[in-house]
């Protein structure tokens, strides 16, 4: 009977067990040219759905993730968004990945009044419009300018060449990178964007090299990362690659082979830095998946967990969630995650320290130098 | 007047999407209906767009997402303007916008009148192309990556609570939900404390926690302030208005408002289509010589559909970002057109009804396959034990139920393999142009040309 | 402009326009034949470039691997006519686009599901030794015990077992292991002389950096943790001379560098290095390219090739087996695109990802409509052209400040002014076709 009446109403998101589970919604690219880091996403929520579950749940109830594809494409985004405003049962939601879907989400969830937790979007402006809008990650620009001063007093270059992934990640980073950069005195011998579609860099490569750079900063994420330097290296291009968060990941090293040795770069996540908790999580990231967590499965993870402390905090109300997340804005109040601890500005920013590592032996290792 | 027959499907069509969000399902059913609906109405514009071209004079277009984006780009770049708040601003920029791409579809398509089929195919795909690339990179213009996400909606008529001379130490209460705020250079402001959001103009500089600033000029516009939350303003000079209400993109206001924007579109095509124009893309889309040699200007009808074609893509586009609230490059890719095509193909090529319905399906579908439906527990029990095999394919557990759902990553397999089957099914389309004279297949001008005399037969066939 | 920046482009230039145009070639001939834009052939070039990639992974060399990538391609061609284009071939001529849109979609989407939605990375290229890899053990002191083993091994001599993965794998094993053990209990002085003894061992790991059979023995290249760390390198490069039985010039021991593969090696051309693989790429392209030209010239089947192709109903008269010949065509055109594929992985080495067929096949398509559909010397022509239009562009507009990035843009710019300077592209017939 019940699947009559359900397929009647077709659009119906089944809500029969609502009443023993909290959903929590997690948005991001599921399928299209994204899906890779969206896998991430869904891996690192289940683990931490299935802990919390595990421990538990919130308030006794069980956590139901619901998922949402935004396809990393803002009018997609927009329909998940309204998909989970929408629905009452839907608490918090984790996401979206990308700048321009959070965004596209924001205004729809700013107006029905639901929490949005990026795990993974940096750009600046994204906590600054909405009070329901939060990150777990630092922006764009302080990175981009630590990055700057990595490659200036870490590695001591003087000509640096950037190559950038031509979305709102990539170009934000660059950007703050190139003003800190020509703010040190470094020089800056050429900016160049690729799209996430590119696959041959060897025409930059080469002007590139022409050049002779101490450093070439990679602003993109790191299947892109892992064909740049391993084209480079195969010309026997000698100079140091240096890139920013979203090139930690597995798969670089695995991709690029002998050509990530030696990479720097920053993260904010680091095992052999932060706690054991961080060691428990790779581990139990590694049994379930058989793989080691990038930084977004890290991020995720922090940020279902986190969410699940405000939803217990805050019970079955989007507005106590709020005040609970909002509550959340010292450090000693802060959550203490795999990531380190999260804690808001009045905008929903977070502020987190950021480490040096560098690829070695097939490992992303801490640098021996960290910047202050 | 008598209503032709074949306009049956649509006027059923128009009563459903008339009544549909006034059905009482529950409210999350309904408020997801309304919030497809709005999108499914702008594919649907889309597709009136793009079907003049390919549909009515037998061009194919591969690019037609260039008058999407130029539409919302149009949008976007002159909705924030400050000389453009006047109430009503969303309707002018929407007509510009159209009025945009309609030059943009001359000036694409006049140098390329010579050009057949494919040619065309390929110019228009290489256009789109290059205005892709153009839009993700050239920042001043277009803002690059980031896009723009400052963006408004559709707001009804406001009124002004204070315009012109002010005595220093004023302060002007603001509406929930922001407002536009003008002044000269120069001007102190004073916002409240207490951390609310607010979100100036582009090129304004702002450290959020300072509550002092000096402006260099322009226009402030902010939103999310609370009832009664403030603004001093510490200068002559300024006018304060307060917004109008929004229309909520995913409102039934919203819903109606895109509804009659598709019905305006299909009553101007089908009255352009039964033109003398309209005739004359038939004629040469039949064939062309003859076409000519009756004296229709291959050129000028071209030209014209190209800039109805351009004009509705930007109306289109101005109407999607309003509708999402967010201008961005990465909206704008390759597949849009591709999907726009399908819809139309699968639909019926060159017929207003079918154009409809192909979107209705095809876009619904894509949503529709994002839905589960939940298994009772005998079925769940079934599904569990013998069809283990389709796990994640057609269902997926969840708890100890089993929900029949398309997982997300066999969403787009699903889809291309249902256009694979329709067209091979139904290769003119579910329903094709009725009632005019239509191009011959390629089959029937071959049984033309090779057997004169069956030429006699062939009205029966 | 200098030589030393001209020549790397060029070589680049040449080598994608190649690639391009054995792509390009494959549209070229469906279109000649169908009148149909095959859009599902980026995705054929797309399962090429990963069969490929699978093949070589499993240490098949090149050869090989591009014939399994043919044949997989050439069924997959075939089926792809065989379902979505034979039942619609007197359908109004868009509705086979649409399957073919379809059919790129499933095959995209279905290429995610069974390769995986990551990055495919392309294999280090150099002849692989058997080698065991052993499950780690849960103890860290077991493991480690383990390392020490190893190390007598390799001062007795057994370096088929010291290779890198073995060693290195093992000890970043025992050190997670050893992490979670002290983080469980951080004070044991067991655990504490185990770290200590780990690191130590750590310094002795010797990495094997490549072991390549060479004429007249094993060329073994490795280098240690710290550079003097095992007991003296001298006694193993003694041993091993007495163990492998190799004359002493042809062992060269702990080089620094890994030893790249032939095809990742280059040879200098006036100062530049040129690595093989793009003679290679060349090489191959331009061999097919000749073969597929004589057969379309020269032999019976590429006239009923071409008869098929200028009259389907005449060529059925004439005796020709239409559908045969358009089968045949996609098996040619498919497994052009396959060995494309294939020499693109190569040429990238970074590995292959399934959304990259969409991409690629746009850019052969444009190159096929430049030189003028349906010829394939105009593909050939039109592929080597976008190759090096859009290569130079991308060199020096970044070189002039407008961005590199704006190079494919040029490409498609080019392609527009050709075709309306000459609607029929390049090579094409000057007669323009009736509507």
């Amino acid at each position: 009977m019940r699947f009559t009446s359900a397929l009647l109403s077709l659009a119906l998101s089944a809500s029969a067990f609502a009443g023993d589970t909290v959903k929590i919604g997690v948005a991001g690219p599921m399928t299209g040219d994204q899906k890779e880091t969206g896998e991430q996403l869904k891996n690192g929520a289940e683990l931490a759905a299935e802990h919390v579950n595990k421990a538990g749940g919130v308030n006794g109830k069980k956590i139901e993730l619901v998922w949402g594809d935004d396809e990393a494409k803002p009018p997609q985004a927009k329909v998940v968004a309204e998909k989970f405003a929408n629905d009452p049962d839907i608490m918090l939601v984790v996401g979206h990945f990308n700048s321009s879907c959070t965004l596209a989400g924001q205004t729809t969830y700013d107006r029905v009044g639901l929490v949005e937790f990026s795990p993974a979007s940096t750009n600046p402006t994204v906590c600054e419009k909405s009070k329901w809008t939060f990150r777990n990650l630092y922006r764009d620009d302080f990175q981009g300018q630590l990055l700057a001063r990595v490659a200036k007093e870490i590695l001591g270059a003087k000509k640096v060449c950037v190559f950038f992934d031509n979305d709102d990640y990539g170009t934000g980073l660059k950007d703050s990178f190139v003003g800190k950069a020509k703010e040190i005195g470094l020089e800056v011998a050429q900016v160049e964007a690729y799209t996430r579609d590119t696959a041959d860099f060897s025409a930059t490569l080469d002007a590139f090299n022409a050049k002779k750079p101490d450093v070439i900063f990679i602003s993109g994420i790191y299947n892109s990362a892992a064909a740049i330097v391993r084209q480079a290296r195969s010309k026997g291009m000698k100079a140091q690659f240096v890139g920013g968060d979203g090139l930690k990941d597995d798969a670089l090293i695995k991709n690029a082979a002998d050509a990530a040795e030696g990479l720097v770069l920053t993260s904010p996540f680091s095992i052999e830095a932060t706690s054991e908790k961080a060691v428990a999580f790779r581990k139990a990231y590694n049994d379930k998946f058989g793989r080691d967590p990038g930084t977004w499965a890290a991020q995720v993870y922090d940020a279902v967990m986190q969410g699940a402390v405000a939803i217990k905090k805050g019970g079955l109300d989007r507005t106590k969630i709020l005040e609970a997340m909002q509550a959340m804005n010292t450090k000693e109040k802060g959550y203490d995650g795999v990531t380190g601890v999260t804690w808001f500005d009045k905008n929903g920013d977070c502020e987190k320290p950021a480490f040096v590592e560098i690829v070695k032996d097939g490992e992303f290792v801490p640098h021996e130098k960290q910047l202050k | 007047m008598k209503i032709p027959r074949e306009w049956a499907p649509l006027l059923v069509l128009l009563g459903l999407t008339l009544i549909l969000p006034l059905i009482p399902f529950p409210e999350t059913v309904q408020k997801r209906l309304v919030s497809v609906g709005g999108i499914v109405f702008i594919y649907m514009i889309f597709a009136l767009g793009l079907n003049v071209v390919p549909g009515w004079t037998g061009l194919l277009d591969l690019g037609y997402v260039a008058f999407v984006m130029i539409g919302a780009y149009t949008v976007a770049i002159l909705y924030r303007l400050p000389w453009l708040q006047f109430e009503g601003a969303w309707l002018f920029c929407l007509i510009a916008a159209g009025l945009h791409c309609a030059i943009w579809g001359v000036l694409r398509g006049a140098p390329t009148l010579r050009l057949i089929g494919d040619y065309y195919a390929i110019v228009t795909f290489a256009f789109a192309q290059i205005l892709l690339i153009f839009v993700q990179n050239c920042g001043p213009v277009t803002n690059a990556a980031k896009g723009y996400t400052d963006f408004p909606g559709i707001r009804l008529a406001g009124h002004a609570t204070g315009v012109g001379e002010l005595p220093p130490d004023t302060t002007v209460e603001i509406a929930e939900g922001g407002g536009t705020l003008t002044f000269p250079r120069g001007a102190r402001l004073i916002f409240p404390r207490g951390g609310e959001h607010w979100n100036p103009s582009p090129g304004v500089p702002l450290d959020v926690p300072a509550d002092v600033k000096v402006w260099e000029s322009g226009t402030f516009r902010w939103r999310n302030l609370p009832r009664g939350g403030s603004v001093t303003v510490r200068s002559a000079g300024y006018s304060y208005k307060a917004p109008g209400k929004l229309i909520e993109p995913n409102s039934k206001a919203f819903y109606y408002f895109l509804l009659i924007v598709v019905v305006v579109a299909v009553a101007a095509l089908a009255r352009l289509h039964n033109s003398r124009v309209g005739r004359a893309w038939l004629a040469m889309k039949s064939d062309e010589i003859s076409a000519k040699a009756n004296g229709i200007s291959i050129q000028k009808y071209r030209i014209v559909a190209f800039a109805v074609s351009g004009f509705i893509g930007g109306i289109g586009g101005g109407l999607q970002a309003y509708r999402v609230e967010i201008v961005t490059p990465g909206s704008y890719d390759f597949w849009v057109s591709v999907l726009i095509l399908a819809c139309i193909v699968l639909g019926g090529l060159g017929s207003i009804r079918g154009v409809i319905v192909g979107t209705a399906v095809l876009v619904s579908l894509g949503e529709l396959l994002r839905e589960g439906i939940e298994l009772g527990p005998g079925l769940s029990t079934f599904f569990h034990n013998n069809l283990r095999w389709l796990e994640n394919v057609a269902w997926q557990a969840a708890g100890d139920h089993a929900m029949l759902k398309v997982p997300d990553q066999a969403r787009y397999l699903v889809f291309g393999a249902i256009l694979v089957l329709v067209m091979i099914f139904r290769p003119q389309g579910l329903l094709p142009p009725k009632g005019e004279c239509e191009p011959l297949t390629e089959d029937e001008r071959e049984k033309l040309r090779s057997a004169p005399t069956a030429l006699f037969r062939m009205g029966k066939q | 402009m200098k030589w030393e920046e001209i020549a790397p482009q060029l070589v680049n230039a040449l080598s994608l326009g190649g690639i391009y145009a054995l792509i390009a070639v494959g549209y070229t001939m469906v279109y000649g034949i169908l009148k149909l834009i095959n859009f599902a052939h980026g995705e054929i070039f797309m399962s090429g470039a990963f069969v490929g990639v699978i093949a070589l992974s499993a240490g098949w060399s090149l050869i090989p691997s591009i014939a399994a990538a043919c044949a997989f391609c050439a069924v997959l061609g075939v089926t792809i006519d065989r379902v979505a284009y034979q039942p619609l071939r007197s359908a109004p001529k868009l509705a086979p686009l649409i399957t073919a849109l379809g059919m790129s979609i499933f095959l995209q989407n279905a290429a995610m599901m069974v390769w995986g939605s990551g990055m495919r990375p392309f294999p280090v290229l150099s002849p692989k030794y058997p080698m065991t890899l052993k499950k780690a053990p849960e103890n860290s002191k077991a493991l480690i015990d383990e390392i020490a083993s190893r190390l007598e091994k390799v001062r007795d001599g057994k370096y088929d077992e010291a290779m890198t993965g073995l060693f290195l794998g093992e000890y970043r094993v025992a050190k997670r292991n050893l992490e979670e053990e002290r983080a469980r209990d951080a004070k044991s002085a067991e655990l504490v002389l185990l770290e200590k003894r780990l690191a130590e061992a750590r310094e002795n790991i010797p990495r094997v950096t490549a072991v390549t059979r060479i004429p007249d023995g094993l060329l073994v290249e490795f280098r240690n943790g710290t550079g003097d760390a095992l007991k003296t390198l001298s006694d193993v490069r003694r041993e091993a001379q007495q163990a492998l039985k190799i004359p002493r010039t042809a062992v060269e021991w702990n080089r620094m560098e890994v030893r790249k593969h032939v095809l990742e090696r280059g040879f200098m051309v006036g100062g530049v290095e040129v690595q093989w693989k793009q003679p290679l790429i060349w090489f191959v392209t331009l061999a097919l390219m000749l073969g597929l030209e004589f057969m379309i010239r020269k032999t019976s089947v590429g006239r009923a090739m071409r008869a098929v192709a200028l009259d389907q109903n005449t060529a059925a008269l004439m005796g020709v087996s239409v559908n045969n010949i358009i089968r045949l065509t996609f098996v040619i055109g498919s497994a052009l695109a396959a060995v494309g594929g294939v020499l693109y992985a190569l040429k990238l080495g970074g590995g292959v990802v399934f959304t990259m067929g969409t991409q690629v096949g746009v850019i052969a398509f444009s190159a096929a409509v430049l030189g003028g559909i349906g010829n394939i010397r105009g593909a050939a022509l039109g592929g080597l052209l976008i190759g090096v239009i859009t290569n130079l562009a991308i060199w020096k507009l970044g070189e002039w400040g407008v961005g590199g990035v704006y190079g494919p843009a040029i490409a498609f710019l080019v392609l527009i002014a050709v075709i309306l300077v000459r609607p029929t592209g390049l090579l094409g017939s000057t007669s323009v076709e009736r509507a």
